[in-house]
């Protein structure tokens, strides 16, 4: 086996109980590399068309890349990954940090796959590369933190947890997994697939080392990597993802009023800067955090002991919100008590919820109680008003314990739309079902087909031109003009499939030069990777996670657009009025390049041998999904 | 005239004559040899802006003015933010 690689994973049938290890073939590594590459190749095979999304045949991945816990900058990263119960069926997937990804590796295992549902509450324990399933009767109900402190009382300290929370349990689609308390893998409802096989837990413990193909080699491009941060460096390691919270705001990237509004009018310099950068870092008792082998130490632990919002756990210590947090419970909301979001962020980590997925099923409550959709009767007596801090906090409890009116948001805003009989429309901002982060299309067009073709919607973190590393070479013009932007696009949406596979954090890839990505790679695995290679590796990715949908019979093109993300219409104030983007053309152009059917987005014969896919080729053919209308550039 | 540059929470004040018409380029330009590692960061070696950033002035992106040729007035605030995701 190359470097990188404990060279197996773990098989785990949670209805029989038993277990099986695996060995991984060189092939599947060089060419999928690990994480969601690795797992939508094998998990295609594994998860029959049709699966229920909540049912046995799903099997859910949590799975390193060849660069987790190696020196490599940043490798600190796992995936969690299944067929989503959010989104239509469609592939889900979620990269999350801490210390887990790196401990499953010294446990012994690359990965590890769980298939059917156990017939009671189950954890998962790998001691030193051997796997038990224990009882967890008496864990379910628990919240992450509690789990947590529970299960290193038992195991030790030396452990490392990934789990859900009672949102995961109750089959929420808001729901996530968590781990090392308040790191979530937070999108594509994946906290509902693991309760639905009622696994509250995997823990881990090991001291294995992992395989370095040329550890010289790996010591030294570390240390000549960190001497080369961008700029964007000293943001992330002074304040963390809170430091952009401000400025995004004011440039029109930050969703202001469930999308519909416009920061500099409705949420000024002034009210931004009260949950921005300084005034998250000057909480009380801030300390950086730094997730396993960071040199940044974007997160950070907060004190807040008092108060409306007085923190519940850990003796008041909690984690300090990050910008996606901030904007969905802040700008969306027009919330500016950073006290409030502090709390938010502590209910949702303990209850196990994705805050971006929360925040956006507020903000679409709020809009329908605004225009007087909803009324106190409706929402259990809370006055849900644009920044109505309290009403906030105590509808994000509700939801993550399916209380009252919670249990009617707990699966998201497209299932809430559904229950309320599809009031409200035009605020429900979603795609296929995927709350959308906080960057605005508007602001950043490119991410319209990043949102919108990925085969996970709506997700920021799939590349494109809101992801541009340092060193990388690129013809970029302007962001307004929507043609021939495919080659450009193409490029940093495959890098970033790429960094995402090797089990690297995106910060990373953000702040060091991109070479550095394939140095590391060849450094860690003894195989040849160059920027080209890298891409065409990226490319086989994204294109495997894509084909998992086109077998299930998902055409991205006719996933709905919400009119507030790409202008339709237009905002009259702020930094991206007057902006319509022409998605359309975009899409259609980045197909054309792909060498897949414009209307259909099947990729061709063709286009699937360059990539070394000819097993596809047969599949492909037989695929069955409804045609998009032909767009054109009048569109 | 007096102008504010700021990018975050640093402020850089710029005095200019009061007679000579000053716009974005030029107040950029300016800090060139005075705070050269601020320029650096905002502009490439041939002195255009950095396609990572964006301008405004008093809170309007300067895309609805003109651009880098928006001139300026006495006690405006011109602001660079880089682009970038939050996680
Ligand atoms: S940059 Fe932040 S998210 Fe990434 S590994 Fe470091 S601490 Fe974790």
């Amino acid at each position: 086996m190359s470097g990188g690689y404990m060279g197996k994973i773990l098989n785990v049938n949670l209805t029989t109980g038993k277990t099986q290890e695996e060995q991984l073939g060189q092939e599947l590594c060089r060419d999928y590399i690990g994480g969601y590459g690795m797992a939508a190749r094998l998990l295609y095979d594994r998860i029959p068309a049709g699966a229920d999304p909540l049912g046995p045949d799903n099997v859910l991945g949590l799975l390193t890349g060849p660069l987790t816990g190696t020196p490599a900058v940043i490798g600190s990263r796992f995936m969690a990954v299944a067929k989503s119960p959010k989104t239509t069926g469609g592939w889900g997937d979620a990269n999350c940090g801490g210390y887990f990804g790196p401990h499953l590796k010294f446990a012994g295992y690359d990965g590890v796959f769980l298939g059917g549902a156990a017939p009671k509450p189950l954890y998962l324990f790998i001691n030193e590369g051997k796997a038990q399933l224990l009882d967890a009767s008496d864990l379910w109900g628990l919240g992450v933190t509690a789990l947590e402190d529970v299960l290193k009382e038992r195991h030790g300290k030396d452990i490392q947890i990934c789990s859900i929370g009672p949102a995961g349990e109750m089959l929420s689609l808001t729901a996530c997994i968590m781990n090392d308390k308040e790191r979530a893998a937070g999108r594509s409802g994946l906290g509902a697939v693991m309760g639905s096989k009622r696994l509250k837990a995997v823990v881990v413990r090991g001291r294995m080392k992992v395989p370095l193909h040329d550890k010289e080699k790996i010591t030294g491009l570390r240390k000549k990597i960190l001497k080369q941060p961008a700029p964007f460096y000293s943001i992330l390691h002074n304040y963390g993802t809170c430091g952009i919270t401000h400025d995004s705001a004011l440039s029109g990237d930050s969703p202001v009023k469930n999308w519909g509004g416009a920061g500099t009018v409705d949420f000024p310099s002034e009210r931004a800067r009260k949950i921005s950068d300084k005034a998250v870092v000057t909480l009380e008792g801030y300390k950086a955090y730094a997730c396993w082998g960071c040199p940044i130490a974007c997160g950070g632990k907060v004190v807040q002991k008092s108060g409306r919002f007085a923190l519940e756990f850990n003796n008041g210590v909690g984690h300090k919100p990050e910008y996606e947090t901030l904007c969905m419970f802040g700008t969306n909301l027009l919330n500016d008590d950073l006290a409030s979001i502090v709390k938010i962020n502590e209910i949702c980590n303990n209850l196990g919820l994705d805050t971006i997925t929360v925040g956006g099923t507020i903000g679409y409550i709020i809009e329908c109680y605004e225009s007087g959709l909803l009324t106190k009767k409706d929402t259990d007596g809370l006055e849900m008003t644009w920044g109505n801090a309290e009403a906030i906090v105590a509808m994000t409890e509700k939801i993550g314990r399916r209380e009252g009116f919670g249990d009617v948001l707990a699966d998201g805003i497209r299932v809430a739309w559904e229950k309320l009989g599809r009031i409200g429309t035009e605020y429900a901002v979603h795609i296929e079902g995927e709350e959308v982060p906080a960057h605005d299309p508007k602001f950043t067009p490119g991410l319209a087909p990043t949102y919108l073709l990925a085969a996970t919607p709506a997700r920021h973190t799939q590349g494109g031109e809101l992801l541009i590393p340092p060193g990388l070479e690129i013809t970029q013009g302007d962001k307004y003009v929507y043609t021939e932007k495919a080659e450009t696009h193409w490029k940093l949406v495959c890098l970033v499939e790429v960094c995402n596979a090797a089990g690297l954090c995106m910060f990373g890839y953000l702040n060091y030069p991109i070479q550095a990505i394939p140095e590391q790679l060849a450094a860690v695995t003894g195989w040849d990777y160059d920027m080209d290679g890298m891409q065409k590796t990226g490319m086989r990715i994204f294109t495997m996670r894509h084909a998992f949908n086109l077998r299930e019979g998902l055409n991205p093109l006719t996933r709905n657009v919400p009119g507030r993300l790409v202008g339709k219409p237009p905002l009259s104030e702020g930094n991206v009025r007057g902006v319509t983007v022409d998605y359309k053309t975009l899409n259609r152009e980045l197909l054309e390049a792909a060498g897949w059917d414009t209307r259909m987005t099947v990729p061709s014969d063709e286009s699937l041998r360059r990539l070394g896919m000819d097993f596809l080729i047969d599949d492909m053919s037989k695929v069955n999904v409804p045609a998009a209308a032909p767009s054109t550039n009048s569109d | 005239m007096r102008l504010k540059l700021a990018c975050g929470h640093r402020k850089l004040w710029l005095q200019f004559p009061e007679d000579i018409p000053v716009n974005v380029a030029q107040a950029l330009q300016s800090i060139k040899d005075t705070y050269p590692e601020v320029y650096e960061r905002w502009c490439d070696s041939k002195g255009r802006l950095r396609s990572s950033l964006a301008v405004f002035v008093n809170s309007e992106h300067i895309r609805y003015r003109k651009g880098m040729d928006t001139e300026l007035s006495d006690g405006d605030e011109v602001y660079v933010i880089p682009i970038i995701a939050g996680g």
